[in-house]
Protein backbone atom coordinates (compact mmCIF):
# COMPACT_ATOMS: atom_id res chain seq x y z
CA UNK A 1 0.00 0.00 0.00
CA UNK A 2 1.24 3.41 -0.82
CA UNK A 3 2.33 5.66 2.00
CA UNK A 4 0.71 8.68 0.34
CA UNK A 5 -2.92 9.71 0.45
CA UNK A 6 -4.12 12.49 -1.82
CA UNK A 7 -7.42 14.34 -1.73
CA UNK A 8 -8.47 17.13 -4.03
CA UNK A 9 -11.38 19.49 -3.74
CA UNK A 10 -12.66 22.22 -6.06
CA UNK A 11 -12.81 25.58 -4.28
CA UNK A 12 -14.06 28.70 -6.14
CA UNK A 13 -12.45 27.72 -9.44
CA UNK A 14 -9.26 26.56 -7.73
CA UNK A 15 -8.30 23.08 -6.66
CA UNK A 16 -7.12 22.33 -3.17
CA UNK A 17 -4.61 19.48 -3.03
CA UNK A 18 -4.19 17.86 0.35
CA UNK A 19 -1.80 15.07 1.07
CA UNK A 20 -1.06 12.89 4.06
CA UNK A 21 2.08 10.75 4.08
CA UNK A 22 2.87 8.10 6.63
CA UNK A 23 6.49 8.53 7.63
CA UNK A 24 8.29 8.51 11.02
CA UNK A 25 10.14 11.83 10.45
CA UNK A 26 12.81 11.05 13.06
CA UNK A 27 15.33 13.86 13.54
CA UNK A 28 18.03 11.72 15.15
CA UNK A 29 17.95 13.24 18.63
CA UNK A 30 15.27 11.04 20.17
CA UNK A 31 16.25 8.07 22.28
CA UNK A 32 14.70 4.65 22.10
CA UNK A 33 12.93 4.17 25.43
CA UNK A 34 13.84 0.48 25.69
CA UNK A 35 17.45 0.32 24.49
CA UNK A 36 18.33 3.93 25.40
CA UNK A 37 20.10 4.36 22.09
CA UNK A 38 19.58 7.23 19.70
CA UNK A 39 17.07 6.54 16.97
CA UNK A 40 18.81 7.34 13.67
CA UNK A 41 17.51 10.24 11.65
CA UNK A 42 14.91 9.23 9.11
CA UNK A 43 12.97 12.00 7.44
CA UNK A 44 11.64 13.11 4.10
CA UNK A 45 13.94 15.55 2.33
CA UNK A 46 12.21 16.36 -0.93
CA UNK A 47 8.55 16.29 -1.86
CA UNK A 48 7.46 17.12 -5.39
CA UNK A 49 3.99 17.71 -6.75
CA UNK A 50 3.31 17.46 -10.46
CA UNK A 51 0.20 18.48 -12.34
CA UNK A 52 -0.28 16.77 -15.73
CA UNK A 53 3.44 15.97 -15.80
CA UNK A 54 4.65 19.48 -14.95
CA UNK A 55 6.29 20.04 -11.57
CA UNK A 56 4.33 22.66 -9.67
CA UNK A 57 5.95 22.43 -6.24
CA UNK A 58 9.28 21.25 -4.89
CA UNK A 59 9.48 21.22 -1.11
CA UNK A 60 12.81 20.79 0.63
CA UNK A 61 12.29 19.96 4.26
CA UNK A 62 14.10 18.99 7.41
CA UNK A 63 12.99 16.90 10.34
CA UNK A 64 11.07 19.88 11.74
CA UNK A 65 7.97 18.59 9.98
CA UNK A 66 5.73 16.48 12.19
CA UNK A 67 5.45 12.72 12.07
CA UNK A 68 3.05 11.57 9.34
CA UNK A 69 3.31 14.89 7.50
CA UNK A 70 0.33 16.72 6.06
CA UNK A 71 0.58 19.33 3.32
CA UNK A 72 -1.94 21.38 1.43
CA UNK A 73 -1.54 23.40 -1.74
CA UNK A 74 -3.91 25.43 -3.85
CA UNK A 75 -3.79 24.92 -7.61
CA UNK A 76 -5.03 27.73 -9.86
CA UNK A 77 -7.81 26.30 -11.99
CA UNK A 78 -7.57 22.58 -12.49
CA UNK A 79 -10.07 20.42 -14.32
CA UNK A 80 -11.66 17.07 -13.59
CA UNK A 81 -9.46 14.36 -15.07
CA UNK A 82 -6.17 16.21 -14.44
CA UNK A 83 -3.45 14.03 -13.00
CA UNK A 84 -1.71 14.97 -9.75
CA UNK A 85 1.40 12.97 -8.86
CA UNK A 86 3.19 13.33 -5.55
CA UNK A 87 6.69 11.91 -4.94
CA UNK A 88 8.89 11.92 -1.88
CA UNK A 89 12.51 10.96 -1.20
CA UNK A 90 13.92 10.58 2.31
CA UNK A 91 17.44 10.79 3.71
CA UNK A 92 17.90 7.01 3.50
CA UNK A 93 17.06 7.00 -0.19
CA UNK A 94 13.59 5.49 0.17
CA UNK A 95 11.00 6.92 -2.14
CA UNK A 96 7.34 6.63 -2.95
CA UNK A 97 4.94 8.06 -5.47
CA UNK A 98 1.19 8.23 -5.81
CA UNK A 99 -1.10 9.31 -8.62
CA UNK A 100 -4.43 10.96 -8.18
CA UNK A 101 -7.03 12.17 -10.66
CA UNK A 102 -9.01 15.30 -9.91
CA UNK A 103 -12.73 14.57 -9.86
CA UNK B 1 33.26 20.16 -46.54
CA UNK B 2 35.68 19.02 -43.88
CA UNK B 3 35.80 22.49 -42.35
CA UNK B 4 32.02 22.60 -42.21
CA UNK B 5 31.85 19.29 -40.47
CA UNK B 6 34.42 20.47 -37.89
CA UNK B 7 32.48 23.66 -37.34
CA UNK B 8 29.23 21.78 -37.03
CA UNK B 9 30.68 19.42 -34.47
CA UNK B 10 32.21 22.24 -32.47
CA UNK B 11 29.03 24.24 -32.30
CA UNK B 12 26.92 21.22 -31.37
CA UNK B 13 29.30 20.29 -28.58
CA UNK B 14 29.39 23.88 -27.34
CA UNK B 15 25.59 24.12 -27.38
CA UNK B 16 25.01 20.83 -25.64
CA UNK B 17 27.57 21.75 -22.97
CA UNK B 18 25.76 25.04 -22.43
CA UNK B 19 22.47 23.15 -22.27
CA UNK B 20 23.77 20.77 -19.63
CA UNK B 21 25.18 23.68 -17.63
CA UNK B 22 21.82 25.46 -17.79
CA UNK B 23 19.97 22.33 -16.74
CA UNK B 24 22.33 21.79 -13.85
CA UNK B 25 21.93 25.35 -12.61
CA UNK B 26 18.13 25.07 -12.56
CA UNK B 27 18.32 21.70 -10.88
CA UNK B 28 20.79 22.97 -8.31
CA UNK B 29 18.31 25.60 -7.24
CA UNK B 30 15.74 23.02 -6.22
CA UNK B 31 18.24 20.61 -4.73
CA UNK B 32 18.13 19.64 -1.08
CA UNK B 33 21.09 21.39 0.53
CA UNK B 34 22.53 20.05 3.76
CA UNK B 35 23.74 23.57 4.58
CA UNK B 36 20.15 24.86 4.62
CA UNK B 37 19.12 22.22 7.11
CA UNK B 38 22.25 22.28 9.24
CA UNK B 39 21.64 22.47 12.97
CA UNK B 40 22.82 25.87 14.09
CA UNK B 41 21.86 29.30 15.28
CA UNK B 42 18.91 31.06 13.73
CA UNK B 43 21.00 33.92 12.29
CA UNK B 44 23.24 31.56 10.31
CA UNK B 45 20.21 29.80 8.79
CA UNK B 46 18.65 33.11 7.79
CA UNK B 47 21.89 34.23 6.17
CA UNK B 48 22.09 30.98 4.23
CA UNK B 49 18.45 31.26 3.16
CA UNK B 50 18.41 34.89 2.10
CA UNK B 51 21.54 34.72 -0.12
CA UNK B 52 22.02 38.48 0.18
CA UNK B 53 18.42 39.44 -0.54
CA UNK B 54 17.02 42.20 1.69
CA UNK B 55 14.37 41.16 4.17
CA UNK B 56 11.20 43.23 4.40
CA UNK B 57 8.57 42.88 7.09
CA UNK B 58 5.12 42.99 5.60
CA UNK B 59 1.46 42.53 6.45
CA UNK B 60 0.73 40.91 3.09
CA UNK B 61 1.51 37.45 4.43
CA UNK B 62 -1.01 35.72 6.63
CA UNK B 63 0.64 33.28 8.99
CA UNK B 64 -2.05 31.23 10.64
CA UNK B 65 -0.67 29.34 13.62
CA UNK B 66 -2.07 28.82 17.12
CA UNK B 67 -0.66 31.21 19.75
CA UNK B 68 -0.55 28.44 22.31
CA UNK B 69 0.40 24.99 21.07
CA UNK B 70 -0.42 22.29 23.57
CA UNK B 71 1.70 19.74 21.78
CA UNK B 72 4.86 21.03 20.14
CA UNK B 73 5.21 17.86 18.07
CA UNK B 74 2.21 18.77 15.97
CA UNK B 75 1.48 22.42 15.24
CA UNK B 76 -0.67 23.14 12.20
CA UNK B 77 0.45 26.13 10.17
CA UNK B 78 -1.01 27.82 7.10
CA UNK B 79 0.72 30.54 5.09
CA UNK B 80 -1.23 32.60 2.58
CA UNK B 81 -0.06 35.70 0.81
CA UNK B 82 -1.28 38.36 -1.58
CA UNK B 83 2.22 38.98 -2.96
CA UNK B 84 2.51 38.31 -6.69
CA UNK B 85 5.21 36.34 -8.54
CA UNK B 86 6.52 34.45 -5.55
CA UNK B 87 9.27 31.90 -5.89
CA UNK B 88 9.16 30.10 -2.60
CA UNK B 89 7.63 29.97 0.85
CA UNK B 90 9.83 29.02 3.79
CA UNK B 91 8.98 28.41 7.42
CA UNK B 92 11.66 28.98 10.06
CA UNK B 93 11.33 28.29 13.79
CA UNK B 94 13.78 30.40 15.79
CA UNK B 95 14.36 28.07 18.74
CA UNK B 96 14.45 24.72 16.93
CA UNK B 97 17.79 22.86 16.76
CA UNK B 98 17.40 22.96 12.98
CA UNK B 99 15.67 26.31 12.42
CA UNK B 100 14.59 25.81 8.80
CA UNK B 101 11.58 23.53 8.67
CA UNK B 102 10.47 23.67 5.07
CA UNK B 103 11.22 25.58 1.94
CA UNK B 104 8.71 25.09 -0.83
CA UNK B 105 9.35 26.28 -4.36
CA UNK B 106 5.95 27.05 -5.80
CA UNK B 107 5.48 27.46 -9.53
CA UNK B 108 3.10 30.13 -10.91
CA UNK B 109 0.42 27.43 -11.34
CA UNK B 110 -0.07 27.40 -7.59
CA UNK B 111 -1.70 30.07 -5.45
CA UNK B 112 0.62 31.46 -2.76
CA UNK B 113 -0.80 29.12 -0.17
CA UNK B 114 0.73 26.33 1.84
CA UNK B 115 -0.28 24.36 4.84
CA UNK B 116 1.77 21.89 6.90
CA UNK B 117 2.34 20.59 10.42
CA UNK B 118 5.49 21.49 12.36
CA UNK B 119 7.48 20.40 15.36
CA UNK B 120 8.36 23.27 17.68
CA UNK B 121 10.87 22.54 20.46
CA UNK B 122 10.27 25.53 22.73
CA UNK B 123 8.25 28.68 22.95
CA UNK B 124 9.59 30.54 19.95
CA UNK B 125 9.02 32.97 17.14
CA UNK B 126 7.89 31.32 13.91
CA UNK B 127 8.81 33.13 10.71
CA UNK B 128 7.15 32.76 7.34
CA UNK B 129 9.37 33.93 4.50
CA UNK B 130 8.01 34.61 1.04
CA UNK B 131 10.75 34.95 -1.52
CA UNK B 132 10.34 36.93 -4.73
CA UNK B 133 12.97 37.63 -7.34
CA UNK B 134 14.50 40.59 -5.52
CA UNK B 135 13.37 40.64 -1.91
CA UNK B 136 12.30 38.33 0.83
CA UNK B 137 9.15 39.25 2.73
CA UNK B 138 8.75 38.04 6.26
CA UNK B 139 6.20 37.86 9.00
CA UNK B 140 6.65 36.44 12.49
CA UNK B 141 4.42 35.17 15.24
CA UNK B 142 5.17 33.96 18.73
CA UNK B 143 4.02 30.46 19.60
CA UNK B 144 3.90 29.30 23.19
CA UNK B 145 4.59 25.60 23.59
CA UNK B 146 3.54 23.74 26.71
CA UNK B 147 4.98 20.33 25.75
CA UNK B 148 8.13 20.37 23.63
CA UNK B 149 8.37 18.74 20.23
CA UNK B 150 11.69 17.05 20.90
CA UNK B 151 10.54 14.33 23.28
CA UNK B 152 9.33 11.05 21.88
Amino acid sequence: MSSIKIRTKRLDGNTQIRTLISHPMEHGRNKDKVTNKLIPAHYIQVLTVTHNGKTIATCNMGAGISKDPYFAFLLKGGNPGDAIVINWVDNLGNKDSEKHTIT
Amino acid sequence: MKVNRRKFLKTTIAFSAAGIALLESTLAKAEWLAADFAPGPFDATMKQLLKGKPIVETDKIDLNIPEIAENGALVPVTVTSSIKDIQSIAIVVEQNPVPLVIQAQLMPELEPFMSARLKIANTSFVFALVETEKVCYSVKKKVKVTIGGCGG
